[in-house]
């Protein structure tokens, strides 16, 4: 695996003093740091810290109560809505449940931000739908419908549609939670993949250990809304930090 | 209970404004549009003919048991037509669609919702307000009254049906007093009103569906209070229009 953190690459994205709540409640309190084109950046941390709205922070569904982010130098938190249709060329998203459309099949699916967002022909959107069908290894489903599918292939389908724009930054939602551990491990090497093949930058939110420690080139723990280790997965495996220690080695309260 | 009132009639006007506003940006999807009016318009036909042709019959068979009893049995149809294409059919059309389409839009969009398309749709690019309230704003307005000129035709005919061939009037009478009491403005009316139907069942099954939370339990509550607020927001709207239509487009 390429490790690519040398200080020659460019920060694609800086988050800067997040702070965000509800209802009275900060779930997030004060997170740094940034990430490095090429980069497979992981953050981890047990349920209920604050990933997903971190998460949902980054790729502008939610705003930030304080703080900046900022993605190759501009501040995405306060952009406009037409700056953000820019942005969101460059990002996607694979959601947790993988929040493929059911109204439509799984070309529709794969297609959808092609025909929405790209002036190519029919036939070159087929073409391609076939192309990113064959990079997560599933040939010949176009015509199924997304309930025909299992989770594992939904999953694949949500990865499909997130790579058809060749987007810059891929974010991910737990990607492997819900499935068994030879489809969490099939994930794990396409996460790797997709960040070879199209030379794009991985977020990744999850618990999953095996997940972090085989795909990530830096994994960063949150606890109580802050980030309280950033590293190698090595550096990680061997933290003296008795909260990071206690996750790793999966030890309860 | 007042204030949230308040709040949630203005988030769904403010709902419909932008479903309005994103008309114009040019944003309506047409595909989407004709799939939506194929949903509500087509597919409601059977259980309006339904509702329509047996409140109708009903409708017949109870003026004519009346108007016998005073002696006037040869004017059920016009009292019939009129109480009908006015009133009955368009409530009854509107709250038939609101438990079938507006029920189903409700689910539909609680569903994507908690399943995060919503915010999938974000993600690529895609308002969910031009992209899904709009559609079903657009067949929805469009495809009411037009279900309910289709119910007054359908009403009409089993209202007459059963004044003639049940209780034996004179069928050349009923035709008579019908044309001769009827307006052209009883049917338009009723139309206005339906349309009105149209834009509440939609604009309130959308809102209660993008703003579903909480998985599956949630997804039920917001169909039950869609199809729960639009029918009472009908019936509001009905008798509002009854004040206003008569004092001011005739």
């Amino acid at each position: 695996m390429g490790k690519n953190t040398s200080m020659d690459t460019e920060v694609m994205i800086e988050v800067k003093g997040l702070w965000k709540g509800f209802g009275g409640y900060w779930v997030l309190q004060g997170v740094d740091f940034s990430i490095r084109e090429g980069e497979i950046f992981v953050v981890m941390g047990r349920s209920g810290v604050g990933k997903s709205v971190l998460l949902k922070n980054l790729i502008g569904l939610m705003k930030p109560d304080r703080g900046e982010i900022y993605y190759k130098g501009l501040e995405i938190s306060s952009a406009s809505p037409a700056e953000w249709k820019n942005i969101r060329k460059e990002f996607a998203v694979v959601f947790q449940h993988s929040a493929l459309f059911d109204s439509l099949d799984v070309e529709g699916n794969v297609a959808f931000g092609l025909r929405r967002m790209t002036d190519l022909s029919e036939d070159e959107i087929k073409a391609r739908v076939r192309e990113c069908l064959a990079m997560v290894d599933l040939e010949g489903i176009e015509h199924l419908k997304i309930s025909e599918l299992s989770g594992g292939m939904q999953k694949r389908v949500a990865i499909a549609r997130a790579i058809a724009l060749n987007p810059r930054v891929i974010f991910y939602d737990e990607p492997t939670t819900g499935l068994d551990p030879i489809m969490s491990a099939v994930i794990t090497r396409l996460v790797k993949r997709m960040n070879t093949e199209i030379h794009s930058t991985s977020f990744i939110i999850t618990h999953d250990l095996k997940l972090a420690f085989n795909s990530a080139t830096t994994i960063a723990m949150l606890h109580d809304g802050k980030i309280i280790e950033v590293g190698t997965p090595e550096k990680i495996k061997a933290s003296e930090n008795p909260i990071v220690k206690k996750f790793v080695e999966g030890i309860p309260d | 209970m007042i204030l949230r009132f308040v709040e949630e009639l203005g988030a769904i006007v403010l709902l419909v404004w932008r479903a309005i506003a994103s008309l114009f940006r040019g944003e309506g999807e047409w595909q989407e549009i004709i799939k939506q009016m194929v949903s509500v318009g087509v597919d409601s036909v059977p259980v309006v003919s339904l509702t329509t042709a047996f409140s109708g019959m009903v409708l017949a068979l109870n003026s004519y048991i009346g108007f016998e009893r005073l002696g006037a049995g040869q004017y059920t149809g016009s009292v019939v037509g009129v109480a009908l294409t006015k009133e009955l059919i368009p409530v009854l059309t509107a709250m038939v669609i609101a438990g079938r389409v507006g029920a189903a839009m409700a689910a539909e969009l609680g569903t994507m919702k908690v399943s995060e398309q919503i915010d999938a749709l974000y993600t690529l690019n895609t308002d969910p307000v031009s992209f899904l309230v709009l559609p079903r704003l657009i067949s929805s307005v469009i495809m009411v009254p037009v279900l309910t000129l289709f119910g007054d035709g359908i009403g009409n005919l089993g209202a007459y049906l059963v004044a003639v061939y049940v209780m034996g009037v004179n069928p050349a009478t009923y035709n008579q007093y019908l044309y001769m009491y009827m307006e052209p403005w009883d049917i338009i009316s009723g139309l206005i009103k339906a349309l009105s139907f149209g834009a509440i069942i939609a604009s309130v099954a959308c809102y209660k569906g993008l703003n579903a939370e909480g998985g599956a339990e949630g997804v039920g509550k917001a169909t039950t209070s869609a199809v729960v607020i639009s029918s009472i927001a009908i019936l509001i709207a009905d008798f509002i229009w009854g004040k206003i239509l008569p004092w001011t487009l005739r």
